[in-house]
């Protein structure tokens, strides 16, 4: 059996020693990112860019419906495709086409980012649609109503470019999103 | 596998905590109270620093709060370092219910209850590091957001709301705040729980522990207070951070990994934890049989029912014709520990093979088969304590029991009546107890009265309970050594042949009563 006094001694240093432990692996320095990289990050949300397509109901399809029910027009609705395309120095960093989450999402968020070496860059970043509202519709079938009855509602022009040249430190974000005209821009850079 | 070589390093653990503690003060037996001893500081620690807190300028109230170096930084680390020193009692909590296969059967909801109130932990530590909004919090608010993003709950990427194109909205770090004061409520339902399932529960460690464990984490709390780390910037990203490894050892490898892999390698670290009670259940033929009554003996006396550590036991109705009650195990309830063995003075409840009439037939072959010596000590040994080790007790006889607690106070009549010179029961420490109340109940069935008690007629100077854990040889070497001292003067007692013990008790008057 161990004696009185070196066991005291050493149930101290045991305290001491975890409580010491406790302390420092309460806050052991990690170094969270590679100190010689800087972010690019595109952040922002737009309504869903579609194109909605409207004519009066034939009269085959207001048979079907009760009078209270008869609708003044049927639309139909498209979402439109854009493509989002960074380029660094003039070469290509991303491309990818963008579309709406889900079928009824009304909102298209976009969030992406990429890690670059720190350094001045010119930066291209272009969101356009990637086809034209109409290419590969057709003409619409006759069955479907008169053609020249339909109205269309012009879309909203979404499309979005930047060209800039931008500097970036060690660790530096550089974030680009719309400002308050709904134009891109750089908002953290040098 | 794993288990046996844990519990092994586990109890080698125990045995030097003991020799340097002693077995009333060995923190590892007191895990569980002070997890709760760290939640209680938390929440008055807590509860006083909310107020000083600002949804509106998180980092910027840190910052004044830190400034105040007694009552802000002092209480501050305090609430950082009771947060971590819950994690780690919970987990050498939880590390010794898994060694000591105390977590399958009944136990499962306590185990299950404990991994939720862990994950529950977990959370509330992230939310609170996210409230502080520097670095730290920064990183862990982002990485978060990540791994929600991985999941198809969202219709947008929370990743998002810490672009920084805008200011963090203050409803974010409200929500965030009202998340780390109502988890803790979750908590208390689970802690309820926990401990549903087994009678008085101890929630407190015993005083000077908690004392000292108080007085350990303020003064390092005022020694090396926590750090602070820069504010958060979300247009910079985090650099060199004060990582709280106890709530953020996933962040380094998350921080690397694909969101799928985190969530994979977390969904499979949940499974495991949650079916270790399936895991670890012993196989049927192996499985210890719950306690069963024998009504005929029954006396309704309610010693079994008010011993039993897991409320097992009920007094019901009886069915057989006779009029009054009767003790019920219920088996679900039941973890087969045998306390309610050594509580029935007419020896008829008790697990298969360990009634106390079961311990009479053992103890009367073990006598049959020896002739004490003038200085014969017999070691009544629980196989779990240092009595259990096969080298235990020099030579002294010994008469292995599962647990003290399941020791009837006749055996020791008999041993004693046999002509042992004197009975040393060899008990787990008291906190450290697999049937819970075993070594409690011990002590006061044979020096307190309580049912079923050692027999007026047996000389107690002759009795003595030693508490050494598995590899404590040294103190049961002591208490060997002790005893025998204490025994020297006393004349060498005369062996009685044809011992008849009491095996029939009187109806206590309640019981009678009611019949």
């Amino acid at each position: 059996m161990m004696a009185r006094a070196p066991r005291a001694v050493a149930g101290s240093a045991l305290a001491a020693a975890a409580l010491a432990a406790l302390v420092l692996l309460s806050q052991i320095t990690w170094r969270s990112s590679d100190p010689d990289a800087a972010e690019l990050r595109l952040s922002w949300r737009m309504p869903a860019p579609s194109h909605r397509q409207c004519r009066p109901p034939t009269e085959a399809e207001l048979s079907g419906v009760l009078p209270h029910m008869r609708p003044a027009e049927v639309c139909t609705e498209r979402a439109i495709p854009f493509r989002l395309t960074i380029r660094l120095n003039g070469d290509t960093l991303h491309s990818e086409p963008i579309g709406r989450s889900g079928r009824r999402a009304r909102a298209l968020t976009i969030y992406r980012s990429f890690r670059v070496p720190p350094g001045s860059y010119d930066l291209d970043v272009a969101f356009l649609p990637a086809a034209p509202p109409d290419a590969g519709r057709g003409v619409p079938d006759a069955a479907e109503g008169n053609p020249a009855s339909d109205s269309a509602e012009p879309p909203q022009d979404l499309s979005m470019t930047l060209s800039t040249r931008v500097a970036a430190g060690p660790r530096d974000v550089i974030l680009v999103s719309p400002d308050e005209y709904g134009r891109l821009s750089v908002v953290g850079s040098r | 596998m794993l288990k046996r070589l844990l519990g092994r390093a586990l109890a080698r653990l125990d045995g030097w905590v003991d020799r340097l503690y002693g077995w009333r003060w060995n923190p590892l037996y007191q895990s569980g109270a002070l997890a709760i001893v760290c939640l209680a500081i938390l929440l008055v620690t807590g509860l006083y620093l909310i107020f000083f807190y600002r949804i509106g300028a998180p980092h910027e109230s840190m910052v004044r709060l830190d400034g105040q170096i007694w009552g802000g930084r002092w209480i501050r680390s305090l609430h950082r370092y009771a947060a971590d020193a819950a994690v780690v009692a919970a987990a050498v909590h939880a590390l010794r219910m898994f060694c000591q296969g105390r977590c399958w059967g009944p136990r499962a909801l306590a185990w299950i209850s404990g991994i939720f109130l862990l994950f529950l932990l977990y959370v509330c530590g992230w939310t609170g590091y996210v409230m502080v909004w520097d670095a730290h919090g920064q990183l862990l608010a982002t990485q978060g957001a990540r791994l929600l993003d991985a999941l198809p709950l969202f219709s947008e990427p929370v990743s998002r709301t810490f672009a920084g194109d805008s200011p963090l909205p203050r409803a974010f770090f409200f929500m965030n705040l009202f998340l780390h004061i109502a988890l803790p409520v979750g908590l208390v339902i689970f802690l309820w729980l926990h401990v549903s399932r087994v009678a008085r529960p101890v929630l407190l460690p015993p005083r000077p522990l908690l004392w000292t464990s108080l007085g350990l984490l303020g003064a390092a709390a005022i020694l090396l207070p926590a750090p602070l780390g820069p504010a958060a910037d979300l247009l910079r990203i985090p650099g060199d951070v004060a990582l709280d490894l106890f709530y953020s050892f996933w962040l380094p490898a998350a921080a690397s990994a694909s969101p799928a892999l985190v969530w994979a390698a977390g969904g499979a670290a949940a499974a495991a934890l949650l079916s270790v009670p399936l895991l670890v259940r012993p196989r049927e033929a192996r499985r210890p049989a719950p306690s069963a009554v024998s009504s005929r003996l029954c006396t309704a006396c309610e010693q079994c029912y008010v011993d039993c550590p897991y409320d097992a036991i009920r007094m019901v109705e009886r069915t057989d014709g006779r009029d009054g009650l009767v003790a019920r195990v219920d088996p679900a309830s039941c973890v087969s520990c045998g306390i309610c063995a050594g509580s029935c003075a007419p020896m008829g409840v008790g697990p298969p093979g360990r009634t106390g009439r079961d311990q009479l037939a053992r103890v009367a072959e073990f006598v049959a088969g020896r002739t004490f010596g003038a200085g014969d000590i017999v070691l009544v040994a629980c196989r779990r304590s240092a009595g259990g080790a096969s080298e235990a007790g020099g030579g002294a006889p010994r008469f292995p029991v599962s647990c003290a607690g399941n020791l009837h106070s006749s055996v020791v009549e008999y041993l004693v009546r046999a002509g042992a010179r004197g009975v040393l029961v060899a008990a787990c420490p008291p906190r450290d107890c697999w049937g819970r109340e075993g070594p409690k109940w011990l002590v006061e069935r044979l020096f307190n009265e309580r049912e079923a008690e050692l027999k007026a007629r047996v000389d107690r100077s002759r009795v003595r309970v030693a508490y050494a854990s598995f590899h404590d040889r040294h103190a049961l070497e002591a208490a060997l050594d002790d005893f025998a001292r204490a025994l020297a003067p006393l004349d060498a007692p005369a062996g009685e042949t044809g011992i008849e013990v009491d095996t029939e008790c009187e109806v206590p008057p309640a019981a009678a009563g009611r019949r």
